[in-house]
């Protein structure tokens, strides 16, 4: 096994601590800048909270039970299933013959393009029970449950909520496994085939272990996705009867009087349960001992599968269909339609809505401007930062052997950037507002204040899409060039950061289209002197003008999906130039 | 929780039995009467203190409204107030509890953008009054508030309309009329009926659901509960969804809510039973303690309270001085009881089995 490697044990090398070089010394001021950022409005809030408790108690009910047992059941169901799904997608386009050339790479992340809300709408679309175009196919066409005005199905309920999570999972689950998949060196595979094994025999007991430390990053992310996710439980939830802790939050923190003390006792509870997980991530899951990209260029072969090809295509066709195609089928008739409704009317269908927004509404050209401006710098600003901090504590862990703080500089930056993990969105919105809102950082009203908060808000997905691409760069590569009296930065700039750009790009992608997409804190801290994409849609929801607010949506799906596809399609062809 | 009691004016709010239109006239007329003999604070002649506010707003140019009304009804009255003093009403459109939550984060972090706030809960605002986020306001600063109904004005807010609570019914799913709120519980409309999930949503829609429980009885309320109505988020989603032609009927919704659908060719009625008690949303008006525009946020609210303003306000909904040209309120209107709605949250979610 030539290219793969062990971790190795105490480095050769003794070098000083990371505190006394000037990229430790940024790396240094970036990790307690970025740690002021997340922990100063939150210190604000329970400030608050203690100087004016409440008359009686928290708050907080027995039914809480309940909802805690809803939101273990959906998010445990749901990060499983994506997290077998959004591997399985990940194999057949990286390493098999079952790919859709083209389409394979973009495609599992493009549901990701339609933001939150419209997502589910699209849903609700075509599996109400009632008025769902699909239920209305099945019925009047296929003859289901004829007669009975309803079903067969109903997305109003637990199969349906946990469905529309996992699908929403999937994608980050995807960029994830299939960075890892891209960056791990192919010949290991190869061996095991050339000693005999099938490919199915080969993922299982080769890629899938070689690539621990991505599943179990991108299972953690999608846990912590999930715990936050709003947008699927607040419509699907309400009708199926099902509540979790995000909509709970929410409604602590929004109601009238606010209780934005149960609201952080409950957030407080989540943040506990994903510091744990990371806590056995730590012990479980050691980040040295696994496969890692060796000093030299390797290419890897596609895993013919025969016959199995045909399955593979019709699943990654099955997944785009149901996860975006019929979605988008269904919202698009929608948005030329006056109003919703399940009797299409042929003869008044027009494009109107698409001119009202494009060229008559002038809030929502500039919430477009303005949430592309704040999605792309925010990603390329959050990424570089992410990147640094991951590559700096790959470079530097296990330098000094026994140095504690060297040791362990990684897990402070897992510390640090897992904290805002759990902060729901609403109550970042909340927190935001007393921080940002006087001197000496007066920014309330402005982009700026967004883009403090989308720190915050996407530093989780930022830095585990940063860690799982750092993880495999063989510490060889780093010690090489140390040898040859490499700078650190020169090391980092020059070998590292190339080494690590299709990890870091996935990551780019994630953030990007997680920041276009963000509602709630959006909604609280967007006005009408800075409005984005996320509050003008929800403010569409609420005038009840849905035909316009899919209108708006179709649009910025559009437009991000030709630039996620330009960033996909530069980053491969970057990568096969490298190879 | 603990709500100060503000009556508005000594408006009758625990009276179950109705009234119309009629009485509202009369109030009107003796307020009328009341403010002229009342005289201008200023001691201005009314048209120079006019022109002197007119003046000064003009001076500021633009006015920042948070408001939970119907987006199509706050587009005319910003295109009235550019038409009529070149003065640009900018606003923000959002439902009824978000409109709380944001005024009172941004009131608590000392930062006040909102110049005027109109939304459909006096409590609230009287709430907001007591912490002292809401300017005071009489006669001397605002042409027209002498006139307005007494019953309709306080200290610090003017109640502009009445929103009345129908219930919206899809005319293509609904197999017989609506004639009374015992219809509601008709074996036809089991599973028919889509409503919001009182659990998520701000006070303003406990208090149909009050009346019908003073009205009623409990019974009302289980029995409509066993009708097993569908939940929604928000008052959009419903009447989306029974425009959409999911369900048969909503309650309760608002007559502007379900106008919005009509606006739209949506197969939608807004019914109130022939002679039963019904109640509605009235909304008030408020000013800023710290307004940036102060004029200009004195001048909307005269202008709204102006026969000109009122017309696009109330188009459907009923005027609290029953300018002509608006909205009828039919006979059976009872005022919304907040504080009985408060009381009562609780039980009411519970009756209703959710």
């Amino acid at each position: 096994m030539p290219n793969m490697q062990v971790a190795s044990g105490p480095a050769r090398m003794a070098r000083p601590g990371w505190f006394s070089n000037p990229i430790g010394l940024l790396a240094t001021a970036l990790l307690i800048g970025v740690g002021f950022l997340v922990l100063y409005p939150v210190f604000l809030l329970i400030e608050r909270v203690i100087a004016n408790p409440g008359e009686d108690g928290l708050g907080i009910d027995a039914s809480i039970w309940g909802t805690l047992l809803n939101t273990f059941l959906i998010v445990g169901g749901s990060s499983i299933l994506a997290l077998a799904f959004g591997s399985l997608l990940a194999i057949i386009n990286e390493r098999t013959d079952g790919s859709i050339r083209g389409l394979g790479t973009f495609m599992p992340v493009a549901p990701l393009m339609l933001p939150s809300i419209t997502g589910v709408l699209g849903w609700v679309v075509l599996f109400d029970p009632r008025v769902g175009m699909v239920n209305v196919i099945l019925r009047d066409v296929f003859g289901f449950a004829a007669g009975s005005g309803e079903g067969p199905i109903n997305v109003y309920s637990w199969g349906g909520m946990l469905l529309a999570y996992t699908v929403h999972l999937v994608p980050a689950i995807y960029l994830i496994i299939a960075a890892a998949l891209r960056s791990l060196d192919p010949s290991v595979e190869e061996a095991s085939r050339i000693f005999g094994a099938g490919p199915i025999r080969t993922w299982w007991r080769v890629t899938l272990p070689a690539i621990r430390p991505a599943l179990f990053e991108a299972w953690l992310l999608s846990v912590i996705n999930a715990i936050a996710m709003f947008a699927v439980p607040v419509i699907l939830g309400t009708g199926a009867g099902v509540e979790v802790i995000s909509v709970s939050i929410w409604t602590y923190l929004t109601q009238y009087p606010p209780n934005q003390q149960a609201a952080i006792v409950l957030a407080g509870g989540m943040l506990a349960v994903v510091l744990l997980l990371r806590g056995i991530q730590w012990r479980l899951v050691p980040s040295g001992r696994q496969a890692v990209i060796g000093g030299r260029g390797v290419r890897g072969t596609m895993a013919s599968l025969g016959a199995l090809r045909h399955v593979a295509r019709a699943i990654v066709i099955g997944y785009i269909l149901i996860s975006l195609v019929l979605p988008l089928i269904g919202l698009f008739i929608v948005s030329l339609e006056p109003f919703w409704t399940a009797n299409v009317p042929w003869e008044r269908l027009s494009f109107s809505n698409y001119t009202r927004i494009l060229t008559q509404n002038p809030t929502t050209i500039r919430a477009l401007v303005n949430s592309l401006i704040l999605a792309a710098m925010g990603a390329t600003i959050f990424m570089a930062v992410a990147a640094f901090l991951r590559l700096y504590a790959r470079q530097s862990t296990g330098q000094t052997g026994k140095g504690l703080f060297s040791r362990s500089f990684d897990g402070i930056v897992d510390f640090v950037t897992s904290m805002p993990a759990t902060l729901p969105h609403s109550m970042v919105g909340v927190a935001f507002i007393l921080a940002f809102s006087r001197w000496p950082l007066d920014l309330y009203g402005t982009i700026w204040i967004l883009l403090l908060a989308h720190a915050v808000m996407e530093l989780p997905y930022a830095s585990a899409s940063a860690k799982s691409a750092a993880s495999f760069i063989g510490r060889e590569l780093a010690e090489s060039s140390r040898i040859f009296r490499a700078s650190e930065g020169t090391t980092m700039w020059r070998i590292l950061v190339p080494l690590a750009l299709p990890g870091l790009a996935a990551g780019w992608v994630l953030v990007f289209i997680k920041i276009l997409g963000e509602v709630t804190a959006s909604a609280i801290l967007a006005g009408t002197s800075n409005p984005v994409v996320g509050s003008v849609l929800l403010d569409l929801w609420l005038q009840g003008n849905f035909p316009m607010m899919t209108a708006f949506a179709l649009i910025i799906w559009v437009i991000t999906s030709v630039l996620v596809i330009l960033v996909l399609w530069l980053n491969n062809r970057n990568l096969a130039r490298a190879r | 929780m603990k709500r100060p009691i503000t009556a508005l004016g000594g408006l009758p709010s625990d009276r179950a039995a109705g009234f119309g239109r009629r009485d509202l006239m009369r109030a009107a007329g003796l307020a009328a009467l009341l403010g002229a003999s009342g005289g201008l604070g200023l001691g201005l002649p009314a048209a120079a203190q006019d022109e002197a506010l007119i003046a000064a707003a003009q001076e500021e140019g633009h006015v920042m409204l948070y408001t939970a009304s119907e987006e199509s009804i706050i587009a005319a009255l910003s295109a009235a107030m550019s038409d009529k003093y070149g003065i640009t009403l900018e606003y923000q459109r959002l439902n009824s509890r978000d409109v709380a939550g944001r005024y009172s984060a941004e009131a608590e972090a000392g930062k006040t953008v909102a110049d005027v706030i109109l939304t459909g809960d006096p409590i609230l605002i009287d709430d907001f009054s007591a912490k002292g986020w809401i300017a005071p306001i009489d006669a001397s600063q605002i042409p027209g508030f002498d006139a307005w109904p007494a019953e309709f004005k306080n200290d610090h807010s003017v109640i502009v309309s009445i929103n009345p609570q129908t219930v919206a019914i899809n005319t293509d799913n609904l197999k017989a009329p609506i004639t009374s709120w015992q219809d509601l519980l008709r074996p036809d409309l089991k599973g028919q009926i889509v409503t919001v999930d009182l659990k998520r949503v701000g006070l303003v829609a406990f208090a149909a659901y009050d009346l019908m429980l003073k009205t009623y009885g409990e019974e009302f309320l289980t029995k409509l509960g066993q009708q097993d109505p569908r939940l929604f988020d928000s008052g959009p989603s419903a009447i989306q969804q029974l425009a959409s032609g999911a369900a048969a009927a909503y309650f309760p919704a608002s007559t502007t809510q379900s106008q919005s659908m009509i606006d739209m060719g949506a197969p939608v009625q807004a019914i109130i039973p022939e002679g039963e008690p019904y109640t509605g949303v009235m909304s008030p008006v408020a000013i800023s303690a710290n307004a940036p525009s102060p004029n200009a946020a004195r001048l909307f609210v005269s202008f709204v309270m102006s026969e000109e303003g009122q017309k696009i306000l109330n188009e459907h909904t009923a005027s609290p001085n029953n300018t002509p040209g608006t909205g009828e309120l039919k006979p059976g209107f009872v005022p919304p009881d907040m504080e009985s709605s408060a009381a009562n949250k609780d039980k009411i979610i519970q009756l209703m089995g959710l």
